[in-house]
Formats: C-alpha cells, sequence, structure tokens
C-alpha cells in the first residue's frame, strides 16, 4: 500500500518555490551590479538587461509567495512518504552515476547504474539486469565510437582502447 | 507563389538523395522511439541527438532532427490511444476519445484514425509553408532590431495571455530562461557576465542541457515517484479494420480541415502543438450536433486533435525560418540548432541559402508521409517496448540523458547542471509553472537583448522608438494588450463576484 502521508504540502511547495525564484531574482540583480548597469555612448551597457531582468524576476515572484500565503493551500500533499521513497530510489543512483562518470568513464559507471538500478532497486531477476547491464553499454559503445563517431570517456579502459 | 513552387521542385532534388531519404526513415524512427516513452519528449530527443549533427551537413542535420520531431509528434498519439497514457504533453487531447474508441474494441481504427489524420495536419502545415513562404519573408525584410525586438515581446506575452497558466508564473519563467541566456561572456562588450566567479559559467549555460535537464530528468522525476507499468488494451493491428478505417476516414473532411487551419494559425503565432490539439478539441466539440459523444470515443474528437496537433508543428517551421521565431519548445530547440550549425535565420536565410531552406521543406512533404507508414507498422513493437517495467525503462532513459548532455561539451560539471535543471523541472511542472516558455526565452534571450540594444542605440535611449513606425507600433500595442489580459480579465471576474 502506498504510504500517503504528506511530506511537504501543496502550499508549503508553492511558499518555497516562490521564495527560491525571488532569491534567484535577487542574484540576478546582484550579480548585474557588479557591472555597469547604466548607459555608454555604444547603448546599454552588459549590465542594464540583466539587472532589470532580475528586478521582473524578483518581484513577480513576491506576488506569487503572497498568493501561496493568502490564499487557503490545496488539501492534498504535494509529496508523500511513499512518492518520496520513489524519488529518492531513482535519485540516489543517479547522483551517483553523474559522479562516477567523470572518474570511471561512461561505459564502466553505466553497466554499474543499470546493475544496481534493475537488480538491487527495482529487484528485477539477476539474469535480466545482467543482460541489460552488459547488452546496452556495449551497444552504446559500437553506437558511439563507430556510428557518430562521437568518443566517450572511458575511464580506466582508455589505455586497453588505445592499443586496438 | 508560383516562384515558391519552383522553388520547392529545386528543393527536392536536395530531398530526393539516398542519404536524405535514410535520414528521414532513422530520425522518424527516433523520434517514434521518443514519442512513445514517458522521460524522452519532442524537445528532449532533438536536444539528445543535436550534439551527434554538429559534423553533418545542416540541411542533412535539419532534415534527420526535423523527422524526429514528426516522429515524436505522431508516436505520442501510439500510448494515448493504447494505454491511456500521452507520450508527448500534445497528445493529451488524443486519450480523451482516443482511449475510449480503443477500449471499446476499436483501437485499430482509432491508430488509422489518429495517423491519418496526424498526416494530413502535417502535409497541411507543409503546403501553407510553402505557398506563404515568399509573402512572410517579403514582410520580415521590413523588420528593423525595433520591430524584431517588438515580435520578441509579443511571443512572449503571448505565453503570458494564452499559455494557461498562472501569468505571474509565466512571467518568472521567461525571466529565468532570459536570465539564463545572459550568463557568460556578453558579446557586445565583452564582458563576463553573472558567472559568480564559477569558472565553468563562462561559457555560459547550453540550451541543451537545459532541454534534457527540464523535460527529460524532469518528467522521469515526476513518473519515478510512483512507478507504473503500462498494460496495452492489445498489441495487434486488426487488418480488416485498418483498411475500412483508411475508407471511412474521409468522412471527417469538416473536422480535418477546420482543425487543419487552427493548427496551422496556432502554429505560426506562438501556442505550438499542445495549445492548438486543445483548442481544436474544444471547437469541434461545440460545433458537433453531438457533443455528448465526445469523451466516449467519438471519431471527431480523435481526428481534430491529431490534425491539429501535427498542423501546428509543421507549421511552426515558418515563423522559425523566416522570423527566427520558434512557436513551440522543439521549434526553439531547432533554433538552437541552426545558430550552432552556422545559420542565421530570418528573411535573408531564403535568399542566400535557398538550399537549406527548401530542402527542409521539400523533405517535410515525405518525411510526413514516411511517418504515418513507419508509425502503422511499428504499432506492435512499441505496445510490447511499453510494457517492459517502468523501473527498467526509467533508469535506461536517465542513462540516455547524461549521455546526451556529456556530448554537447565534455565537461562534467554539464552534468550537475542537469542534474539541477532535472529537479527545476520537476518542481516547475507539479506546481504548474510553464516549461516551454523558459525554453523559448533562453534560446532567444540573446537575440532578444541584441535587439534591444540595437534599438536604443538607433533611438539614442528613446524607449518610445518602439512606437514610432506603424509597424512597431502596432506589434508593440499588441504585445502590451497581451500582458493586460489577464489582469482585465481578473477585475471582470472580481467585479462579477461582487
Amino acid at each position: 500500500m502506498p504510504d500517503t502521508r504528506p511530506v511537504v504540502t501543496r502550499r508549503a511547495a508553492e511558499i518555497g518555490f516562490a521564495i527560491f525564484t525571488a532569491a534567484l531574482g535577487a542574484v540576478v540583480i546582484y550579480g548585474a551590479r557588479d557591472l555597469d548597469t547604466g548607459w555608454s555612448d555604444t547603448g546599454p551597457e552588459a549590465g542594464y538587461f540583466p539587472y532589470r531582468l532580475g528586478i521582473i524576476i524578483f518581484v513577480a515572484s513576491l506576488v506569487n509567495l503572497a498568493r501561496a500565503i493568502l490564499r487557503p493551500g490545496a488539501p492534498y500533499p504535494f509529496l508523500n512518504v511513499s512518492a518520496m521513497k520513489g524519488l529518492a530510489r531513482f535519485a540516489l543512483p543517479l547522483i551517483a552515476l553523474i559522479a562516477a562518470t567523470p572518474v570511471l568513464g561512461v561505459y564502466i559507471s553505466a553497466a554499474l547504474y543499470l546493475f544496481v538500478t534493475i537488480a538491487v532497486v527495482a529487484r528485477e531477476p539477476l539474469r535480466r539486469a545482467l543482460s541489460v547491464a552488459v547488452l546496452l553499454p556495449v551497444a552504446l559503445f559500437v553506437l558511439f565510437e563507430f556510428a557518430f563517431k562521437t568518443p566517450l570517456p572511458k575511464g580506466p579502459l582508455g589505455p586497453l582502447f588505445g592499443m586496438l | 507563389m508560383l516562384d515558391n513552387v519552383t522553388q520547392l521542385f529545386q528543393g527536392f532534388s536536395v530531398a530526393l538523395t539516398f542519404t536524405h531519404i535514410a535520414l528521414m526513415f532513422a530520425g522518424v524512427m527516433f523520434g517514434l522511439v521518443v514519442g512513445v516513452m514517458p522521460g524522452l519528449g519532442a524537445p528532449n530527443g532533438v536536444s539528445l541527438l543535436l550534439p551527434l549533427t554538429f559534423a553533418m551537413e545542416p540541411v542533412s542535420a535539419i532534415i534527420l532532427l526535423t523527422s524526429m520531431y514528426w516522429g515524436a509528434l505522431i508516436g505520442g498519439s501510439t500510448t494515448s490511444i493504447l494505454f491511456n497514457i500521452p507520450g508527448e504533453p500534445s497528445s493529451v487531447a488524443t486519450t480523451f476519445d482516443g482511449y475510449p474508441m480503443a477500449r471499446s474494441g476499436h483501437a485499430t481504427r482509432a491508430l488509422t484514425y489518429a495517423f491519418m489524420s496526424s498526416g494530413f495536419g502535417a502535409l497541411f502545415g507543409v503546403v501553407v509553408v510553402t505557398l506563404l513562404a515568399g509573402a512572410v519573408t517579403r514582410f520580415a525584410l521590413l523588420f528593423s532590431p525595433v520591430e524584431y525586438f517588438a515580435v520578441f515581446v509579443l511571443a512572449f506575452a503571448s505565453f503570458v495571455a494564452f499559455g494557461g497558466s498562472s501569468p505571474m508564473k509565466t512571467i518568472v519563467s521567461i525571466g529565468m530562461g532570459l536570465a539564463f541566456a545572459t550568463v557568460g561572456m556578453d558579446t557586445i562588450s565583452g564582458s563576463v557576465r553573472l558567472t559568480y566567479d564559477v569558472q565553468e559559467l563562462v561559457r555560459g549555460i547550453s540550451f541543451l542541457i537545459v532541454v534534457i535537464g527540464l523535460f527529460g530528468l524532469g518528467e522521469l522525476f515526476e513518473t519515478m515517484q510512483s512507478p507504473v507499468t503500462a498494460k496495452a488494451l492489445t498489441t495487434k493491428l486488426d487488418l480488416r479494420e485498418l483498411f475500412d478505417a483508411i475508407r471511412t476516414w474521409p468522412r471527417y473532411w469538416v473536422s480535418l480541415l477546420r482543425s487543419a487551419f487552427i493548427g496551422c494559425w496556432m502554429g505560426v503565432a506562438p501556442g505550438g502543438p499542445t495549445a492548438a490539439s486543445f483548442m481544436s478539441y474544444g471547437v469541434a466539440k461545440r460545433a458537433s450536433r453531438k457533443p455528448e459523444e465526445f469523451g466516449k470515443g467519438a471519431p471527431d474528437g480523435l481526428v481534430s486533435a491529431e490534425t491539429a496537433d501535427q498542423a501546428a508543428g509543421s507549421s511552426a517551421m515558418l515563423p522559425m525560418l523566416a522570423l527566427g521565431l520558434p512557436s513551440s519548445a522543439t521549434a526553439a530547440v531547432l533554433l538552437g540548432g541552426l545558430m550552432i550549425w552556422g545559420i542565421t535565420p530570418g528573411p535573408t536565410l531564403f535568399r542566400d541559402n535557398p538550399q537549406f531552406v527548401w530542402g527542409l521543406i521539400a523533405s517535410m512533404y515525405l518525411s510526413n508521409v514516411v511517418a504515418v507508414i513507419m508509425a502503422l507498422a511499428t504499432v506492435p513493437l512499441f505496445a510490447r517496448l511499453m510494457q517492459v517495467p517502468f523501473s527498467i525503462n526509467g533508469p535506461i532513459i536517465a542513462l540516455i540523458c547524461i549521455i546526451g548532455a556529456w556530448t554537447v561539451a565534455g565537461a562534467p560539471f554539464d552534468l550537475w547542471l542537469l542534474l539541477i535543471f532535472g529537479v527545476l523541472g520537476f518542481l516547475m511542472k507539479a506546481l504548474d509553472y510553464p516549461i516551454a516558455p523558459l525554453v523559448l526565452a533562453m534560446v532567444l534571450g540573446d537575440r532578444t537583448e541584441d535587439a534591444f540594444r540595437q534599438s536604443m542605440l538607433l533611438s539614442g535611449g528613446d524607449a518610445l522608438v518602439f512606437f514610432k513606425t506603424p509597424l512597431a507600433a502596432s506589434i508593440t500595442g499588441l504585445a502590451l494588450l497581451f500582458l493586460m489580459m489577464p489582469l482585465v480579465s481578473m477585475l471582470r471576474r472580481r467585479a462579477s463576484a461582487a
């Protein structure tokens, strides 16, 4: 049974995101202030456009924030416990994949990622997980190295292919 | 107009080579996969393939990518009809009547009507592009930076007015897109902007990373909250019903023509396929003598949604090529591609590079026919593919997104950026912040700012320059009117409530 207890309510999520976009607007304003936000002989300076954009984002976000606070939030949750678990099961291996790719290269990290997500996270049969984790990286290798001629990083496998 | 037809025949000589026909088939096939699988929408699919075209001839590259777009638009309806899951946002309206039709045992009929209507809409759109190309480019030649800036503002304003999301949320989306576009080197002054001393940001934020993150990972996050594996109603085609459907399909000619017009209108003016299919469905329901059958498997509803969807997709190529103005997220990605291949969109493109423009237009006639045939032929294949548990399909799609992001610049930093935009896309979608305007703003950002700065330079800093010529004044006026519309309708609601 899915666990439908809320982790975050819709109202809290709306408020949080409006604060985030307002902060983003403020960061843009701050960044533009480092540049010249006025005029020169060649028209508006580099900071002119971003500065005004920052203000627009900031003000519009404040309106969204006010609305989110004033309006009674919808009763349904934005994220419930089981959705949160589903997200974590997907996001954590993905973060590991991103961290591993520059170090181990695309093919090794892809094989590990597929094996972990299919065999460990999704609890599919081992044979199925192994076949996807081996065949897909091999197919990608053939596709990228030969068909697309776009070499991808190979990590520790690199020297091996250098000899081919 | 006759001139256009001559040009079109020259275009066919470009499009009808062995390589280009092979690219059309490959593109449509990729597109069908992308259209069927959740997490791999048309904008995301085109972004994933785009880095691989950097070394190709521009005309070959655009034929491959547009064929993929047609495949994705048409493939989205397969899952809508068989699974009640729209593979593409633009096929949501297809589920309304397509799925009930399939559930009552007429899956083959529904699929055939959908694909034939898609094909009709697409071809209608291409004919419109062919006939209007000359006139639109002549019109576009009148544009100075002042009019260009006004047109860009108009495009953004129409999202605020007609996008369907909260106007203030749409404005935040557009603002974020424009702000992301300013990150990095400023082409006019040469100064580095909004990098906050992060070295990796100096080369700017690639719109490809943004699109793959927002549309690809974002949608995966959404689906992965509760991954369910869909059950297909059927994975087989009934040949007798197929031929019977082809025979009876022309009966819906009124809906077909009306929807094709609506689609082309929404394709040329910013709106895009999703808005077009909803609008066309709504109009069909209102025009119908039996509106109560809509939503229960009315062929008119299915035909109307599909025709407008594809007509909008193909006619969107006209403003994209002639004005550099995309009317949908996918057209925005294609436009970004043009600029990467070193092709400047605009009226001069038709004069300086007719091979490219007419080669593309000619290819659209062929690739859409290819798309209809291949969509029918691959129904059994994709119906099975969809039945692979999503806990397996999901990670595979995520992996493809990561590799796609890597091929953009080969930078580890981009992968983290991809993750950030994935989370952003998930949150935006869940909280009803529209994503397409952000992508549009990002692709148009530099040109919007350039047009603004050039206009200011021309006028010596007088903002009234946007009202100086009749053309600029009418475009700016229309944009302001669009921006006011949500405010007016809000006040009217208040007044009627009081």
